[in-house]
């Protein structure tokens, strides 16, 4: 099934992106399509900052490295906490769309910010925590409209193509501030100013082309979201289980820089190779994602969420064979791009599908608010075990504290799903 | 933030219908309102336009302004109104101090060499001072470098080109700041020092890590021949003993070479492994090192031979770096009265007063304990003292 006229959400499209689903074509609605170019525009300005951010405050600020270490921790976390927050604004006010472009426009304006301050330190490290938080702003509403504007049998690729141009633009982004460094070695300027540009394109999209989902003839008479009703969210049939099981996994998830590092440990390649690593695994995560997405639509988004997370154990395993052939560095990568392409977007549209349309942004905002806390912990615990035990055990350790979550996941889905057979 | 919540069902404006042609049914936010009659389309193409010019012209005022261009330096041309200081670069100026490898030692300064930082004036070029006036007006070079040393007629310039891959390299330059020698590094530079007398250079670059805060960090340091431009060895690759043992660490990193006046093969440095950092005193005849005081980061030995200033890192979890002056005779401690958070390998001006640079500008403090800091050059770092 694949086209419903009587649709208000599909016959709003002007132009649709098709793709072949089976025998029949999936619809991919312009929102969904607009939303991927408009996160394709602002990762690139994202990125470009991202990647040079520690040369810059270091080398050309010359920041001190406690300093950096504080701004760089700054960076990593400050975008956890308001997600769920903005979730809830969204619901509440029934507008992802303002929400997000709130999100949106906090974070093109840093990049100005970026340009006129370079000191003192306290309004450096507020400029970094303002851009972050406009990271976090954004997030959940604009999931909870890709959500909003698709067909529920059609999340999975609807996030999935959301995702592949998004990854699209964190790939890009490097390339382009590399480029800009390569031509003008002190041009910190001109990245700060280029990547403005990219997101106020970005913004501009959203604002002058995004619409958000329909409202009901009978608006007013609906009542307004409240805390209550996001308390009940844990409610949801499901929710609160791919809640639980989100955080657990992330907490077993090594971060990518560890796992390069390690990788690096490994096969004593060249330190300067180390940003190839990023744009391998950001390929296979994009030429991957719409089609995982499509398939999870087919077989069901639990199955491929969890096995993600099975690729990932199998690319801990492949780290972790004594090998060091080119061969190993490779199926690495594969697998931790095709675990990203399992596991993030097929997230967003898993929990999408549980929850009830009027509180989906709180319910993404909380989820997003675990998981990437989740990660927080993951990444401080690992720096903790690395320093104790080494780099090579501490991925062992983490292989194992992933498979003793996996198996418990497993366990817990066949129980429920014998209960809701029963 | 105009954000067009959708209100009534009828389309608003002609302009819009254009743009999305089928959208009857649904929504039409209010966006007339605030485009004024113009079509979304319109309004998104100007900001693309604006956005790509605006992109375009930082970018080529970027270029243009790069001090690498083509990789091409050139000898400095002292700006008007300033005498050319810059050692041995001039021999039409009879004023010009020409320092040589004859004139090493603990002899009186005669020039600052440093980085630049002045934004809007040659940033991270090397500049020279008069020693006896460092405010007075720099003679800019055409050398960028993210960290310099230099001394007795030898220069070491740490820097990177930041393509798609990074490029890390020390330039050696001579006195007149022409590169000589290109030595390819490993990573992001940190620590120069060329000897007093100009025989040997260091250079420490992170491996990997970006910073001494980060716990994880992991140096390289390597030795150079500063004639030749070879590589004497990697100070990793040195036999390091301990209470007269050998001692031996996978983790083992080392930084922050400081050269002895009176024997350049004697040099001191850090140690790290185990979470400790070490003092060491190392004999390049001999490529060994002995382990002499704990706690010292980024050593400078004093132009005498008999004191170190270093930074010391305070207790707590974030501790701060106080500059520390050690007395080699006592291995007694004294904290000098700089007490904001210094991450520099200091430079000694002469035996009793250092400097140092604290991100943005160079600072001068006595050497034992006394007095207060005072700015030394502003807009400055990695200063190097000729002598």
């Amino acid at each position: 099934m694949s086209y419903q006229i009587e649709n208000t959400r599909q016959a709003a499209g002007g132009t649709r992106w098709l793709t072949r689903r089976g025998g029949t074509r999936v619809r991919i609605q312009p929102n969904v399509i607009l939303l991927g170019f408009n996160s394709l525009l602002t990762d690139i300005s994202s990125e470009m900052v991202n990647t040079v951010l520690p040369l810059y405050l270091l080398f050309a600020l010359r920041l001190a490295p406690v300093q950096f270490g504080l701004i760089d921790g700054l960076y990593q976390g400050g975008a956890v906490l308001v997600r769920a927050a903005s979730g809830f604004v969204s619901d509440r006010r029934r507008d992802p769309k303002g929400v997000a472009a709130v999100g949106y426009g906090l974070s093109a304006v840093c990049k100005i910010g970026f340009l006129v301050i370079t000191t003192p330190f306290a309004a450096l490290a507020g400029l970094v925590m303002v851009d972050r938080l406009g990271k976090g702003i954004r997030t959940a509403p604009r999931d909870a409209l890709i959500s909003q504007s698709t067909e529920p049998e059609n999340l999975g690729i609807a996030f999935g193509v959301h995702r592949a141009l998004d990854t699209a633009g964190a790939m890009i982004g490097p390339l382009l501030a590399f480029l800009i460094l390569s031509v003008a070695s002190q041009g910190y300027d001109a990245i700060f100013m280029v990547s403005f540009c990219f997101a106020l394109c970005g913004l501009a999209l959203l604002i002058l082309f995004v619409r958000n989902p329909p409202e009901p003839n009978d608006e007013d008479s609906r009542p307004k979201v409240t805390g209550r009703d996001v308390a009940t969210l844990l409610k949801a049939p499901g929710f609160a289980g791919i809640l639980g099981i989100g955080a657990a996994l992330s907490v077993a998830t090594v971060s990518d820089s560890f796992l390069y590092l390690s990788l690096q440990e490994q096969l004593q390649f060249n330190m300067s190779l180390f940003p190839l690593l990023y744009v391998v695994t950001a390929v296979v995560f994009m030429v991957l994602a719409i089609p995982f997405g499509r398939v999870a639509d087919r077989i069901g988004r639990t199955p491929m969420f969890v096995g993600g997370y099975v690729v990932l154990a199998f690319a801990y395993v492949s780290l972790l064979v004594p090998t060091a052939l080119p061969f190993q560095f490779v199926l690495t990568l594969i697998l931790l791009g095709a675990y990203y392409a399992m596991t993030d977007g097929v997230l967003a549209a898993l929990a999408s599908s549980l929850l009830p349309e009027n509180v989906r942004g709180s319910g993404l905002g909380v989820l997003s608010t675990a998981t990437g806390a989740g990660r927080l912990v993951a990444s401080v615990l690992f720096g903790v075990i690395w320093t104790a035990v080494g780099l090579h055990a501490a991925v062992a350790i983490y292989l194992v504290g992933l498979v003793v979550v996996l198996v418990v996941t497993a366990l817990l889905l066949r129980t429920r799903q014998a209960l809701a057979n029963a | 933030m105009p954000s067009p919540r959708p209100k009534s069902k009828r389309q608003s404006s002609p302009a819009k219908a254009s743009a999305t042609p089928a959208s009857k049914p649904v929504t039409s936010p209010r966006r007339a309102g605030f485009l004024g009659g113009w079509s979304p389309i319109a309004v998104f193409g100007a900001i693309v336009v604006a956005s790509i010019i605006v992109s375009a012209l930082y970018v080529a005022l970027a270029v243009l302004r790069s001090p690498n261009r083509g990789g091409q330096l050139a000898l400095a041309s002292p700006t008007a109104g300033a005498s050319a200081q810059v050692p041995g670069a001039s021999s039409q100026t009879a004023a010009a101090v020409t320092p040589s490898a004859a004139s090493q030692g603990a002899g009186q300064a005669t020039e600052i060499v440093f980085q630049n930082v002045q934004r809007d004036n040659g940033y991270a070029q090397v500049a020279v001072v008069p020693a006896s006036d460092p405010s007075a007006a720099r003679d800019i070079t055409d050398i960028a470098c993210e960290r310099v040393h230099y001394a007795a007629g030898r220069g070491i310039c740490l820097n990177a080109d930041y393509g798609v891959i990074a490029n890390y390299y020390a330039d050696l330059f001579d006195s007149s700041f022409r590169p000589v020698t290109r030595i390819p590094l490993e990573g992001a530079p940190t620590r120069a020092r060329v000897s007093p007398d100009g025989r040997y250079g260091a250079a420490t670059t992170f491996v990997y890590g970006h910073s001494y805060a980060d716990i994880n960090f992991s140096t390289a340091t390597l030795l150079i021949d500063m004639a030749s431009g070879n590589i004497l060895g990697n100070l990793e690759d040195f036999t390091t003993y301990r209470d007269g043992q050998q001692w031996r660490e996978q983790d083992f990193n080392f930084w922050g070479v400081t050269f002895s006046s009176a024997d350049s093969n004697i040099f001191y440095a850090s140690l790290r492994s185990g979470g400790l950092t070490y003092l060491v005193k190392g004999d390049i005849g001999t490529r060994s090192m002995q382990v002499l005081h704990q706690n010292v980061e980024c050593p400078s030995v004093s132009p005498d031979g008999t004191r170190i200033a270093y930074k010391k890192l305070g207790e707590g979890l974030v501790g701060q770096w106080r500059l520390t002056m050690l007395d080699l005779a006592t291995m007694t401690e004294t904290p000098l009265a700089e007490t904001r958070n210094i991450d520099d390998q200091a430079e000694w001006l002469d035996d009793h007063t250092v400097l140092y640079g604290d991100g943005e500008n160079i600072y001068q403090v006595p050497a034992d304990g006394s007095g207060t800091p005072s700015m030394f050059i502003a807009d400055g770092l990695s200063p190097a003292v000729v002598r």
